[in-house]
């Protein structure tokens, strides 16, 4: 690495559907509360990295063509990286690394949708699929979803149940957060499995909701972060993984591609223990069956411990390592900016600034992002010292 | 610092319709050949790059059912929505890390199964510009119209940039149209927006290409005689037509000044042998050699007139016959690179031009309106 690269300012739009801005107006709000919250300006900005998903969603190809002037990218460097949920988390990678290069000082990462522009974002994500291998039986990403929860119950014997707890943990944790989409008051587990069934096992306790968002973050090398804040999170190591394909003896339930980007960013943050190690995590769970899905990708547990990490009681507030404090992707899930905010909220807590869903003496945290047709993962770990 | 170099590199059959291969076809091509042409087997990538587009591809995400092709299962992997020159520039500065030994690049696209005309309407904003129907043909219309005004330029000043580099195409084997055209020929041909023809207009290219990208460490022991890239520059320009001058590419120019500091270049021609740009419209060609700094504004044609750009030239520019000859989107920024890593490593044939500093100029474009330029210098 030829230059430490530290977070240095942090931009969230809060999540919900909303009627009063365009794209790139709601691009703006994400960059600009980034530029305040860094006490920085377009000019400071050397680059720009623009995450945005599948043109199908709104309907518009080069989105970053049409959001650059509302971001203060004029005649600055840009380019947009596209890798459907990961989105957010690839892009804030691009940037750590534009800056790890030594050739940049500051780099803004930024990246949203406004699922709310579509009829459905189901439409644009049964697309994913091969159009003559595979369409004809897509049927969005629920389908997939329950395809992978039904696998991972029966392989464990947990029961269909387990996912709804992982619901109200996230539920619960999303009112301390003023941009989480989804704060139900006295949520709990009786409520959760009276919702509907959507897609045996999945109901719709065990869903995200649509979103509108934007998120940004800015990264900058060592020298220049220290003199913009005294508030920095290190970015100690990140990855990003290709599972590949459905091919037909793949276990959706078991994610060894998370646990190749895992294992690559713990070694890059040198960490052995993660659960042990990590004070906070904040993960992708776009389905509540997948978060305990995720724990095992990322090692902190064993294959099939997923589920009974999450009964211990580990992955609570007060737990031995909290998840998704924020509420997750289960309280507000926009596609574009959801992996991005998993990264920016792994920021916040050790900066120390995560306000009522701070995790008392963050040092050490993770964020992660899941996208593809269950197939890509990308990971990054913040820390409150440089190494 | 270690340097970064190209190792190898895969250029498919470039024509107006792939017809028998479908996407992953291409992409497997394209990776399996690269590979042999570095000598190398999957196992020693590290780290898989891609530049697709949905929209062209008609597949959202449209990596994720290309890894088995791409050769990206279980590997560290990114894939850049836009130019292949610009998952190039983003392989480049993540390899400077020294996390990785060797990246592969892929670009590719069949814009023959989208329609080009379909990609950039889709490009405009659904507000202002799309209802008014612009798209590749007619908004380069509006920027040559107005270029021409802007500096008194005419019809046959950018037919004669078409004659340049047709006849520059063909005598390349690589490319798809190898015929040369007149002035004649090119004012004779049909209007597809006013004042731009069908000649000095780019052709439908269906296509792929990919190289190798390794460390220094093993570069310099690698099969080929590797190309170093010595940096980069890019930059988008205001998105409304109506906000800029476009008789200018301004953002081509902070791409060049980028590129040039990084790159550390003085004076373009006294340093480097040749360029490759993209110049998707004959005018676009001129206005480059302006925004890159070989000549001043307005005198893009003194250059053409003058011979200097001709494959023969002081400073060939184009000696492969540039996008004019084959235009595959989202590809053709990368192909400029492969065609300047093939002439400075002394493969590019009949089109192979003389050199004697062994650095190139590489340019490459994306948007309408010429929105967002990429240079890049490469040396040997």
């Amino acid at each position: 690495m030829t230059s430490k690269v530290g977070v240095v300012g942090i931009g969230m739009t809060e999540n919900k559907s909303r009627w009063d801005v365009s794209i790139p107006a709601l691009y703006r709000l994400g960059a600009k509360s980034a530029y305040e919250d860094a006490g920085l300006s377009p000019k400071d900005i050397d680059a720009f990295v623009f995450g945005h998903s599948p043109e199908y969603f709104e309907g518009v190809n080069q989105p970053e063509k049409w959001c650059g002037d509302a971001i203060g990218a004029t005649d600055k460097p840009l380019f947009r990286i596209h890798t459907g949920g990961t989105v957010g988390g690839s892009a804030a990678i691009g940037a750590y690394y534009l800056v790890a290069s030594g050739k940049f000082d500051v780099v803004m990462a930024i990246s949203g949708n406004k699922l709310n522009e579509t009829s459905s974002a189901q439409i644009g994500l049964s697309t994913v699929y091969d159009p003559i291998m595979g369409r004809q039986f897509a049927a969005g990403a629920p389908s997939a979803a329950a395809i992978q929860a039904a696998k991972y119950y029966n392989k464990h014997g947990y029961s269909n149940e387990i996912g709804l707890k992982v619901a109200v943990k996230n539920r619960n944790n999303a009112l301390n957060n003023p941009y989480a989409q989804l704060k139900i008051p006295d949520y709990n587990l009786e409520g959760a499995k009276n919702t509907p069934m959507l897609c045996d096992p999945l109901r719709m306790a065990d869903m995200c909701p649509t979103s509108d968002a934007v998120c940004a973050m800015i990264f900058a090398k060592e020298e220049k972060a220290e003199e913009i804040t005294d508030k920095i999170a290190w970015a100690l190591g990140a990855s990003s993984t290709n599972e590949g394909l459905n091919y037909p003896d793949r276990d959706w339930s078991k994610p060894i591609g998370l646990r190749l980007a895992a294992e690559k960013a713990y070694e890059r943050a040198g960490i052995k223990n993660p659960l042990k190690e990590l004070d906070v995590a904040e993960v992708y769970d776009a389905f509540a069956p997948q978060e305990m899905i995720w724990y095992e990708g990322l090692n902190f547990c064993d294959w099939g411990e997923g589920g009974n990490l999450l009964e211990s009681g580990a992955t609570q507030m007060d737990g031995e390592l909290p998840v998704n404090p924020s509420g997750g992707v289960l309280c507000a899930n926009s596609i574009g900016a959801a992996a991005m905010f998993r990264k920016a909220e792994a920021a916040l807590q050790v900066m120390g600034r995560a306000g009522d869903r701070q995790v008392p003496g963050a040092r050490l945290s993770l964020g992660h992002g899941w996208g593809g047709a269950i197939q890509f993962h990308t990971v990054m770990i913040f820390g409150s010292d440089k190494s | 610092m270690s340097k970064i170099g190209i190792i190898g590199s895969y250029l498919t059959e470039f024509k107006g319709r792939r017809e028998n291969e479908n996407r992953n076809q291409l992409i497997n091509e394209t990776v399996v050949s690269v590979l042999e042409d570095a000598q190398l087997s999957i196992n020693d990538i590290d780290k898989v790059i891609s530049a697709s587009c949905d929209t062209i591809d008609g597949i959202s995400i449209s990596n994720a059912f290309a890894a088995d092709d791409m050769g990206s299962y279980m590997k560290e992997e990114s894939k850049v929505e836009d130019d292949g020159a610009y998952a190039l520039m983003y392989a480049y500065y993540r390899m400077l890390t020294g996390e990785w030994k060797n990246c592969l690049l892929v670009a590719h696209a069949k814009p023959s199964d989208a329609g080009p005309a379909f990609y950039a309407n889709m490009s405009c904003d659904p507000f202002y510009l799309r209802p008014m129907g612009l798209e590749l043909n007619t908004s380069a219309a509006l920027q040559a119209r107005k270029y021409y005004e802007t500096f008194g330029l005419s019809e046959e000043d950018a037919a004669e940039v078409a004659v340049k580099n047709r006849r520059a195409g063909s005598k390349n084997p690589r490319t798809q149209l190898r015929k040369e055209v007149s002035v004649q020929e090119v004012m004779n041909s049909s209007y597809l927006a006013s004042p731009l023809k069908e000649l000095e207009s780019a052709p439908l290219t269906d296509g792929a290409a990919a190289v190798i990208l390794s460390t220094e460490d093993f570069a310099k022991n690698a099969k080929n005689k590797p190309v170093w890239i010595d940096g980069f520059g890019f930059a988008q320009d205001n998105y409304y037509p109506g906000n800029r001058d476009l008789s200018r590419c301004n953002a081509g120019k902070t791409a060049a000044q980028k590129a040039y500091n990084e790159a550390g270049i003085k004076d373009l021609m006294q340093e480097v042998d040749f360029a490759e740009v993209c110049e998707s419209y004959a005018f676009y060609e001129m206005m480059l050699y302006e925004s890159l700094g070989l000549c001043k504004e307005g005198e893009g044609i003194k250059l053409i007139k003058d011979g200097v750009t001709d494959i023969n030239g002081k400073f060939p520019v184009n000696p492969s016959g540039g996008t004019l000859c084959a235009n595959p989107i989202i590809v053709s920024g990368l192909v400029r690179v492969i065609e300047s890593y093939l002439q400075l490593t002394g493969k590019a044939g009949d089109n192979q031009v003389a050199q004697n500093k062994g650095k190139a100029l590489v340019h490459a474009a994306s948007g309408m309106f010429m929105q967002s330029n990429l240079v890049s210098i490469l040396s040997i």
